[in-house]
């Protein structure tokens, strides 16, 4: 499936479908539902759930993953919320054809309400009703990204979000790479959904995973991503 | 715990584990093995091509009676041995040069005794097919020539089959050098393969990462081609509405839940 994003200032004209993004109605989006039938059925003591998507290394897929589970979680009639944590190299604004600012530092920074910087994205079929999730990309690029991740503002914000939304996605830099995503989860209490791709490195999974474990960051399992084909799996 | 069940796990799987890595090593595998059989080809065809031509002779005895049968055959077998060693000295290969007015470097001779009987094989070698059957039967002339000479009056050497012109070379043997390399090839690139494997530092399989990571796999997502579809994602103009707790972050976070 190709979502067709439309942009902002000219939302009734469908824009280029976007790689990256699944067909919720197609079997491509059969995993990502296998995935929110796991999170869902893992117990959780608030009502709300925060998922930081992290890896261990770049490249393996964990921004698609966030993405397209943001996607479906929207079609299980939940609020849904999807950041793009990854201040460093974000990816999110262009996985939807948004603009990257202003986004989470600019909420941050106070130099633009969350309401302003959030996107509003509507997901239709004509098969089903009309769902709505909403995006908060990065934001203006800053130098010190890796303090403002780790700074109490976004502490806060992310706890004040996880109380608004049923899920909030939280997509990260690799955990190897930077610490913002042990930081992030183990300061807000999120559920961390880890991403292997099938040419991840043991060691360099263990490492990561040894990482977040120093910090008390609650790693809820692991999502491996392109495993074989579609067609191996017999969806219909 | 985790390293005895992860032990456990392999000695269930290993010869599958394996399969399983040989598989995934198969292009390496089968690209190398390829590389040997060619390598193995260009070489073996670009030797001098080397012809052989064998004469059979008898180490025969005179004057044997019917009961003396069994001894003149023991006798026979030991002087067809005898012989075969003789053809191979410097000396008779110096008469065959000399005979056939060859340098000594062109004549190429071996010998063998044909079972246990008294029959002896002998081969010359050329890369001339003539030359090789020449050498051969002027090895034999040379040798009865020799036996006549230095031997007793009651052993006789008898060309049973003169040596022939070959038609093919002897080697290189181009297909068997091939067939050896590709199967030589095969197996140590496979030792290869798996030796690359026990190195590499690969993820474990789905169901060995549970217990390695002590994490379960909630999803495995295969490799997916994205395309045009029904469904439509749009960006809406208005921003979100349920902002009211967000805008006062650090104060009193509250508000409803919903999109």
């Amino acid at each position: 499936m190709a979502a067709s994003p439309q942009t902002k200032r000219a939302n009734s004209h469908p824009a280029p479908s976007r790689l990256g993004l699944i067909d919720v109605h197609e079997p491509s989006g059969e995993p990502f539902r296998t995935l929110r039938l796991a999170l869902d059925l893992r117990p959780r003591a608030a009502d709300t759930r925060t998922i930081v998507v992290t890896s261990a290394d770049p490249g393996e897929g964990k921004s698609t993953i966030a993405s397209n589970f943001a996607l479906m979680s929207a079609v299980d009639d939940k609020s849904v919320l999807l950041v793009d944590g990854d201040l460093r190299k974000p990816t999110q604004h262009e996985l939807f054809g948004v603009s990257r600012s202003p986004g989470i530092t600019d909420v941050i920074a106070g130099r633009a309400e969350f309401s302003a910087a959030t996107h509003r994205m509507t997901l239709s079929a004509s098969t089903s009703p009309s769902r709505r999730f909403d995006l908060l990309t990065a934001g203006t690029a800053l130098p010190n990204a890796g303090d403002v991740v780790s700074s109490s503002p976004m502490i806060s914000l992310l706890q004040a979000i996880s109380r608004t939304y049923d899920i909030v996605v939280v997509d990260t830099p690799p955990v190897l790479a930077a610490a913002d995503a042990a930081s992030l989860a183990a300061r807000t209490g999120a559920d961390v959904v880890f991403v292997v791709s099938h040419r991840g490195r043991k060691r360099h999974v263990q490492r990561a995973m040894d990482k977040l474990e120093l910090v008390g960051a609650s790693v809820v399992g692991f999502v491996l991503n392109r495993e074989g084909r579609l067609s191996d799996y017999g969806y219909y | 715990m985790t390293a005895a069940k992860y032990s456990v796990t392999c000695d269930k799987v290993a010869v599958a584990d394996v399969y399983a890595a040989l598989w995934r090593h198969r292009l390496f595998i089968v690209g190398m093995t390829a590389l040997v059989g060619v390598v193995a080809y260009v070489l073996a065809s670009t030797q001098p091509k080397i012809y052989e031509s064998t004469a059979l002779v008898r180490v025969e005895q005179r004057g044997v009676s019917a009961s003396d049968l069994f001894g003149s055959l023991e006798v026979g077998q030991r002087l067809a041995q005898t012989y075969a060693k003789i053809v191979s000295t410097k000396a008779l290969r110096d008469r065959v040069a000399a005979r056939l007015r060859l340098p000594t470097t062109q004549v190429h001779l071996s010998s063998s005794p044909v079972g246990d009987i008294e029959l002896v094989d002998v081969t010359a070698s050329s890369r001339i097919p003539a030359q090789a059957a020449l050498v051969a039967n002027g090895a034999v002339a040379a040798l009865q020539a020799f036996v006549a000479e230095k031997g007793t009056n009651s052993e006789k050497v008898v060309l049973i089959d003169p040596a022939r012109v070959p038609t093919a070379p002897a080697s290189p043997r181009v297909k068997l050098t091939v067939a050896v390399a590709v199967i030589l090839g095969l197996l140590f690139n496979s030792a290869l393969a798996l030796l690359l494997e026990l190195f590499a530092d690969r993820l474990p399989s789905i169901e060995d990462m549970e217990g390695i990571f002590g994490r379960p796999v909630l999803a495995t997502v295969p490799e997916l081609t994205f395309k045009q579809s029904a469904t439509r994602l749009s960006v809406a103009g208005s921003r979100t509405a349920d902002t009211g707790s967000i805008a006062a972050i650090g104060r009193s976070p509250g508000g409803t839940r919903g999109s």
